[in-house]
């Protein structure tokens, strides 16, 4: 697998590093490393795979080191392709940064597998590459200059994406346990339940958000007191709506699924113990099925944060605006400023909820 | 009450889905049905499409078809090499990959493409393979892994060869599992490709972007419609594939 990470290294090493364009819509003209650099990044290239014929154990060194040069040359290629240039000049990462830190990173996560008992190795690149970012030695990268040109208005959007979040999954898990609780102690509405929240699940996002719309949109034309309550087909109210209800689905399923998961032998034998029906449903069934609960919960949050990209088309805000606002006008350093951090919110609230999850289901396992 | 019960079954089994989607489907592609049935709702205005509702309705089945085709043929070589016994690093690598597809929203993998690709279907049909190599990559290992490993050593005990245990052996077995993490990648996909026309992909969420910008309804209703009854109607159609292979082996 090193050999295989090699490739895409050596040929990153090789190919154009930098675009280097007049404006940010111009086209430009492809800027190669210097040899001397092509040659140290390609035996930086060679080396985790050579590492590994040796000592297996040694690899992540190297990795982790060419990831380093991949993002430190990365800053220092677009630093020196901007110098003497206009200041609406911008240096963007070309396929050549791409390519050589998808090999690096494929180099680092081998690493980390060949030392089972010391995974973070894979993970020693973070905080250097982190000190690059906020260090300011990646300063002229044209992703990271139109977000200093966006500055606070980039930040209001992450806090209206955060809010949008938040809040429909608030507001569906505020719905969506009662309802799921409801639910699942009546057998024939528990599978209704299912059978729509699976039918549903068919359906494709957009057209959801699209078709929930139309009704309150309907509703706002044919009461006009409603649209002066800010109850309109376009705006963060609709956008919350059609996300919560949304969301409101995986809780519900999940909810069910759990509730009724648990076993009717434990059950009865929490009857037979003496325990009351809300002693059973506090002590016995939330803890048994809240960790397969808190898995929906999760699934909720992850597809809200891609719904509510998509939500800025009906202004509600959020980093979408600048992923259409870059689709519009071809700017793909606006696309790659929305999108990326669109991605690592979903990454990250995934590892939290999942991280929140494991330490549930550890502490009540013990527990019970 | 006992023995109405397993007549319910049986009648539940019947695939009327697989029929009554596309007709629907079919019948709202009829020119001037659509209109005539949105038009009373008062929601805004629908005339004559351009292009045509069933050339977008085309362009997305083309889309959606494409990309299950490529995805297939990624796919399944990429799970059998990962389960062949000495690939654990690669199967976990794999497995980490198809974690974090799970995880990225589409859109932004959609949009992400589009500096490489430039606009128009080609970002779209990149993204559409990577969506869907998700669940039909972790089905196939999932299924593929899952095959009892006493029939393994039965077979190799008949003097089978590796091709002949893979062929004859593990991917009949695995089907039903290939076929149904198939399903899910193309109903996500159909789904998945009504974003892409924010990229310029044309299909059936052109309406749906076109009306949400313009304030138009209606016209995010025809699209909206539209693209659920044909994500109904294939899940519906690869179900009951799905069954008849689950029957076979």
């Amino acid at each position: 697998m090193l050999w295989l990470a090699a490739l895409p290294m050596l040929a990153g090493a090789w190919l154009p590093w930098v675009l280097l364009r007049p404006n940010r819509l111009a086209p430009g003209e492809y800027l190669r490393l210097p040899p001397a650099w092509v040659a140290l990044a390609a035996v930086l290239a060679l080396l985790p795979a050579l590492t590994g014929q040796v000592r297996r154990g040694l690899v992540w060194l190297p990795a982790t080191l060419a990831l380093l040069l991949g993002v430190w040359l990365l800053g220092g290629r677009t630093a020196a392709a901007l110098v003497g240039q206009a200041d609406f000049a911008r240096a963007s990462a070309a396929s050549g940064v791409w390519l050589y830190l998808l090999g690096a990173g494929v180099a680092t996560y081998a690493a980390g597998l060949a030392l089972p008992e010391r995974r973070w190795v894979a993970w020693l690149w973070l905080p250097p590459a982190l000190a690059l970012l906020l260090g300011g030695h990646l300063a002229d990268w044209s992703v990271l200059v139109e977000g200093r040109n966006e500055g606070p208005r980039w930040v209001q959007e992450l806090g209206q994406h955060l809010r949008l979040v938040g809040s429909a999954l608030g507001l569906s898990v505020l719905i969506g346990v009662p309802l799921a609780v409801w639910a699942a102690g009546r057998a024939r509405v528990a599978d209704a339940v299912l059978g729509v929240a699976n039918a549903v699940q068919t359906l494709p996002s957009l057209a959801l958000l699209g078709l929930l719309i139309a009704p309150l949109s309907a509703l706002a034309n044919a009461v006009p007191a409603l649209r002066e309550a800010g109850i309109s087909g376009i705006g963060v109210a609709p956008a919350l709506t059609a996300m919560t209800l949304y969301a409101l689905l995986p809780v519900l399923r999940n909810g069910v699924v759990a509730l009724r998961g648990v076993p009717t032998g434990v059950i009865d034998a929490a009857r037979g113990m003496g325990m009351t029906a809300s002693q059973r449903f506090w002590r016995v069934q939330v803890p048994l099925a809240l960790p397969v609960w808190l898995g929906g919960v999760r699934q909720a949050a992850v597809l809200l944060v891609g719904v509510a990209a998509v939500a800025a088309l009906i202004g509600a805000g959020g980093l979408g605006t600048y992923i259409f606002k870059g689709l519009q006008s071809a700017a793909s350093d606006l696309i790659l400023l929305g999108a990326v951090p669109a991605a690592l919110l979903a990454i990250l609230v995934d590892g939290a909820l999942r991280a929140l999850e494991g330490w549930l289901g550890r502490r009540l396992g013990r527990a019970a | 009450m006992t023995a109405t019960l397993p007549a319910r079954k049986r009648r539940a089994r019947l695939p009327w889905g697989a029929l009554l989607w596309p007709a629907l489907l079919l019948l709202c592609l009829l020119p001037g049905v659509l209109p005539a049935l949105i038009n009373p709702l008062n929601l805004g205005e629908v005339g004559a499409f351009d292009p045509p509702l069933w050339r977008l309705t085309l362009t997305h089945l083309g889309l959606v078809a494409l990309s299950g085709v490529v995805v297939l043929a990624l796919g399944l070589p990429l799970a059998v090499a990962v389960t062949r016994p000495g690939w654990d690093a690669p199967r976990q690598l794999a497995e980490t990959l198809v974690g974090l597809g799970q995880t990225v929203p589409t859109f932004a993998i959609l949009a992400l493409a589009v500096p490489a690709l430039g606009f128009g279907w080609a970002p779209t049909l990149l993204g559409l393979i990577v969506y869907g190599l998700v669940p039909v990559v972790s089905n196939a290992v999932l299924g593929l892994s899952g095959v009892d490993r006493g029939v393994l050593d039965a077979a190799r005990g008949m003097g089978m060869t590796a091709w002949q245990r893979l062929w004859r052996v593990e991917l009949p077995l695995a089907r039903p599992v290939i076929l149904a993490g198939l399903r899910t990648s193309v109903v996500y996909n159909v789904g998945t490709a009504t974003v892409g026309a924010a990229l310029g992909a044309g299909g059936l969420g052109e309406p749906i972007i076109n009306g949400l910008s313009q304030q138009n309804t209606a016209l995010v209703l025809c699209g909206a419609l539209l693209s659920a009854l044909l994500a109904l109607t294939l899940d519906a159609w690869l179900g009951l594939i799905e069954r008849r292979a689950g029957q076979m082996s």
